[in-house]
């Protein structure tokens, strides 16, 4: 019960810390889209052994932390909630991919466990660069920047719609749940017996919301469009724009860590 | 839409699981008039506002706000002027803060955002809740939700006011708050509500529904003065009409 009400709270934090008036914050948010999105490419552009040239891609995160003034461990802990998907997506790595690729003080490092923590670095990375992208510019602000990129109406009405959604679902799974649970004192859980019922609820329940805050929006003048005085595209914004792309763009054409490595070491 | 009038003209709305809401209802509401909606659970009250907007098409029937036939070409010009806030103040806020959900309706008009910005404080000040500006909505108590929805609403300059029981989940402080901004705002304003004393406070002209059919429409005090009529409503005369338990003297 707990569990789901902070859910609540978990995913409205990312909405909050949006509210922030931080360097990043102020960034259009079509620069942070665009940037967000090549990221994501040049992230999974790399190939399965390529754990090395991955690391200066932490740089990015890193920044957005520091410039956003984002805490770490409360976004952090939301990009975990993924990692099972990907932990159990790449069990099989290991197992197929038996060659070794590298020793390690005389134990041979297979290709598949290289793989397998490149993948989950790369999901990681991902999933944090757009845990970032929705806290330093907000639904609605992403909302406007897909549509200025052009992406038809209806997939951008219904990207926001299903985010708003989700909390939707929660209040009613909260509401449900508390009801059965006040009624049931002696039950771990909901009975199985009870699950069809519950889940025909909820479905109905959260149809029939949605359809009122709809209608709420409809009410107000809501078309799908969203009008927004245009943010001005500043001189701040474009440098942004180049120095990340060409940022990433380095971190894809030279392998950084091993060029640092081999001036360090003066080979 | 110089004049803010509503008429209907022998409204039927039939769900489509065959229960009659409305059941031939005429009526119509004059500029700048406040009219009461009164009636028993399940009586037809919010379907009638929903027709009102749009939201649902009647079976049968004329509905006309302003001088714009309720249609589905004119919706958007009949919105503008309606401002229509909500049973559950929840459903109408989404937005991550105060300011957003109440600038929600003046952008989607696309005014310049130093209009937006002007409408929205000015909204706020109304309803007396600019410490909130920044606030997130689902932070804040029921009494409070509820005055961020009719700020919302009042953002959009409407020339009628639909309020769907708005006095329901009050305070008594946040009550009185709210009845003092009706007799404020002079428009045109359709409220319905089972709060009688509130309606004895704000409106000077009652309709009672009962079974999607009007019973009774007239001024507000001898409606709600008649016991009769009120008892085969499933009402009861408003405790302020009711005289002291104790004295026996009102």
């Amino acid at each position: 019960m707990a569990n789901v009400s902070d859910s609540i709270y978990e995913i409205r934090y990312l909405d909050e810390l949006s509210q922030k008036n931080s360097f990043i914050h102020k960034l259009h948010p079509l620069v942070k889209l665009i940037v967000s999105i090549f990221y994501i490419i040049i992230t999974v552009s790399f190939g399965k052994y390529e754990i090395l040239s991955l690391t200066p891609l932490t740089i990015y995160p890193i920044i957005l932390f520091t410039l956003g003034d984002i805490k770490f461990f409360p976004i952090l802990k939301r990009s975990f909630l993924v990692l099972p998907v990907v932990l159990g997506l790449g069990i099989f790595n290991p197992i197929l991919d038996r060659e070794p690729l590298l020793t390690f003080m005389n134990f041979a490092i297979t290709g598949g466990w290289i793989s397998y923590l490149s993948l989950i670095m790369k999901c990681f990375l991902t999933v944090l660069c757009a845990l970032l992208l929705i806290s330093t510019t907000g639904i609605n602000n992403i909302a406007i920047a897909l549509r200025s990129l052009l992406i038809p109406k209806i997939f951008v009405t219904q990207f926001l719609l299903t985010y708003r959604y989700i909390s939707v679902l929660l209040e009613e799974i909260i509401s449900i749940w508390t009801a059965y649970s006040l009624r049931a004192p002696e039950q771990k859980g909901i009975s199985y017996k009870s699950w069809g019922p519950l889940l025909g609820q909820l479905l109905i329940r959260t149809y029939d919301r949605a359809q009122r805050i709809y209608n709420g929006m409809v009410l107000r003048g809501f078309s799908g469009e969203f009008y927004q005085d245009k943010i001005r595209f500043s001189l701040i914004d474009f440098c942004y724009l180049v120095i990340m792309i060409v940022f990433l763009l380095l971190t894809k054409l030279y392998n950084i860590p091993l060029i640092l490595g081999n001036i360090l070491t003066g080979v | 839409m110089s004049h803010h009038k509503i008429i209907l003209e022998e409204v039927i709305y039939t769900y489509p699981d065959g229960k009659e809401a409305l059941n031939n209802i005429s009526f119509e509401v004059h500029h700048g008039e406040s009219v009461a909606i009164i009636g028993s659970n399940g009586a037809g009250k919010s379907t009638l506002l929903l027709t009102l907007v749009g939201i649902l098409f009647p079976s049968s029937g004329k509905i006309t706000i302003g001088d714009v036939p309720v249609t589905k070409q004119t919706l958007s010009l009949i919105r503008q002027k309606i401002g229509f806030t909500f049973q559950n103040a929840d459903d109408q806020l989404f937005n991550g803060s105060v300011y957003d959900d109440v600038a929600f309706g003046p952008r989607n008009y696309k005014l310049s955002e130093s209009d937006v910005e002007k409408k929205v404080s000015k909204a706020l000040e109304i309803v007396g809740i600019t410490h909130l500006r920044d606030r997130p909505p689902y932070k804040l108590s029921g009494g409070e939700k509820r005055s961020v929805s009719i700020a919302a609403v009042l953002s959009m300059d409407p020339d009628i006011l639909l309020m769907d029981e708005p006095s329901a989940a009050l305070d008594p402080k946040s009550r009185r708050r709210l009845i003092n901004l009706l007799l404020d705002f002079k428009h045109t304003k359709l409220i319905t509500t089972h709060d009688l004393d509130m309606v004895l406070d704000v409106c000077d002209r009652t309709i009672v529904l009962g079974n999607g059919k009007i019973l009774a429409d007239g001024s507000t005090v001898d409606i709600l003065n008649d016991e009769k009529l009120l008892d085969e409503c499933g009402l009861e005369k408003p405790l302020s009409l009711q005289s002291c338990p104790i004295c026996n003297k009102r």
